[in-house]
C-alpha cells in the first residue's frame, strides 16, 4: 500500500468525512488546536526560560519542571487529539505541503531535543539545579525548544495560508 | 479626516499594498500567532499561579513580573505585524464585528495591565480574591482575543 493510498484512506474514516463536511468541527477544530498552543507552548517557553537563565528564577530547574508539567502535558495531549483529527481529514493535501512537512520537522527536532535532555541532561541536575546560569547543555536545549517550538508554529499557521479555500 | 477616508489613505499607500500582494500576509499571520503564544501563555501561568494552582510557594510578583515582560514582548510582536496586516485591509477589517470586538478587548486588556496587574504585582498584602480576579481577567481577556482573531480569520 502506498503512503498516498494510506492517507487516502485515513480521509475516507468516519472522523475524515466529518472534519471535511462538517460546517462546525473544522473551524472549531482549528480553534482549539490555536488555543491550545498558546496553552501548551505558551507555558513550556517558561521552563525553556528558566534553562536558559530568564524568567521565574527563583525556583529550582527541577520543582518548576514538576509544577509545570501536568499543564503541559494536558494541553499537549489536547494539540495532538485536534491535529490528528485536522491531519486525518486533510492527510493527503496536507503530506505533500511544505509548510506542513516543516512542521513535522520542527517536531521531530522538538522532540529529540526534549529526549536529550532528559536521558542525558537532567542526569546531572543535582549540580545546577538551584543555580541561575545553567550549563551549556542545558541552556542549549532551552534554546533549542524555543526556536523548534516557533518553527512549527510559524510553519503550521503557514499550513492554512497554502492549502484550504478558508480565508486566512 | 473622517475615519473611513482614514482608513482609505492607508490601505493606499506603498508599503500597505506591498503587502497585499505578497505571500507576506500569511507570515505575518504566523509571526501574530507567536506572539499571542508569548501573551497568552504568560496570562494562563499567571492566572494559574493566582489560583495557587501553579507554584503556590512563590510570591505572587515573582511570577507577575517576568510574566509581564513576556507579555510586553508578545505585545510588541504582534501590535506590529497586526499593524502591517490591517493597512492593505483597514476598510474591510474595521467594519468586521469579530475585529471590532478584538480591538475593543485589546484595550481593555491594556488599561487592565497598567492598572489591576500592576497594582497586584506591587501589593505586598495577601488579598485571595483580588488575586483570582486578576489571574481570570487576564487569562480570559487575552484568551477572547485569541477566539476573536480566529474568528476573523475564519470568516473574513
Amino acid at each position: 500500500m502506498s503512503v498516498m493510498e494510506i492517507l487516502q484512506w485515513l480521509e475516507e474514516t468516519r472522523i475524515g468525512v466529518l472534519v471535511q463536511e462538517d460546517p462546525w468541527l473544522f473551524p472549531i477544530l482549528v480553534s482549539i488546536h490555536i488555543l491550545g498552543l498558546t496553552l501548551s507552548v505558551g507555558t513550556l517557553v517558561w521552563f525553556d526560560l528558566r534553562l536558559l537563565g530568564f524568567g521565574i528564577r527563583n525556583c529550582s530547574v527541577s520543582r518548576l519542571y514538576r509544577r509545570l508539567m501536568p499543564w503541559m502535558l494536558g494541553s499537549f495531549f489536547v494539540m495532538v487529539v485536534s491535529g490528528s483529527m485536522l491531519f486525518i481529514g486533510f492527510a493527503t493535501k496536507a503530506y505533500p505541503n511544505i509548510y506542513f512537512r516543516i512542521k513535522v520537522a520542527g517536531l521531530v527536532v522538538a522532540g529529540v531535543n526534549a529526549l536529550i535532555y532528559h536521558l542525558k541532561t537532567e542526569r546531572h541536575i543535582a549540580e545546577w539545579d538551584e543555580a541561575r546560569v545553567l550549563p551549556l547543555r542545558a541552556r542549549m536545549a532551552g534554546l533549542v525548544s524555543i526556536l523548534s517550538w516557533t518553527t512549527v508554529i510559524l510553519a503550521g499557521r503557514m499550513i492554512s495560508y497554502t492549502m484550504y479555500d478558508v480565508a486566512g | 479626516m473622517p475615519i473611513s477616508s482614514a482608513l482609505e489613505w492607508l490601505a493606499s499607500t506603498e508599503l500597505a499594498t506591498a503587502i497585499q500582494q505578497s505571500p507576506a500576509m500569511g507570515a505575518l499571520s504566523s509571526v501574530h500567532l507567536v506572539g499571542l503564544t508569548l501573551i497568552a501563555g504568560s496570562a494562563s501561568v499567571v492566572c494559574l499561579r493566582c489560583f495557587g494552582f501553579l507554584l503556590p510557594e512563590q510570591p505572587l510578583s515573582e511570577i507577575m513580573r517576568p510574566a509581564w515582560k513576556v507579555i510586553l514582548l508578545g505585545f510588541a510582536v504582534s501590535l506590529t505585524s497586526g499593524a502591517l496586516m490591517f493597512a492593505p485591509r483597514a476598510v474591510a477589517a474595521a467594519g468586521n464585528s469579530a475585529f471590532r470586538v478584538k480591538m475593543i478587548l485589546v484595550l481593555a486588556a491594556i488599561v487592565f495591565h497598567f492598572t489591576l496587574y500592576r497594582s497586584v504585582t506591587r501589593s505586598s498584602e495577601s488579598r485571595p480574591p483580588w488575586f483570582r480576579l486578576t489571574g481570570v481577567l487576564g487569562a480570559g481577556l487575552w484568551f477572547a482575543i485569541g477566539v476573536c482573531g480566529c474568528l476573523f480569520a475564519i470568516f473574513e
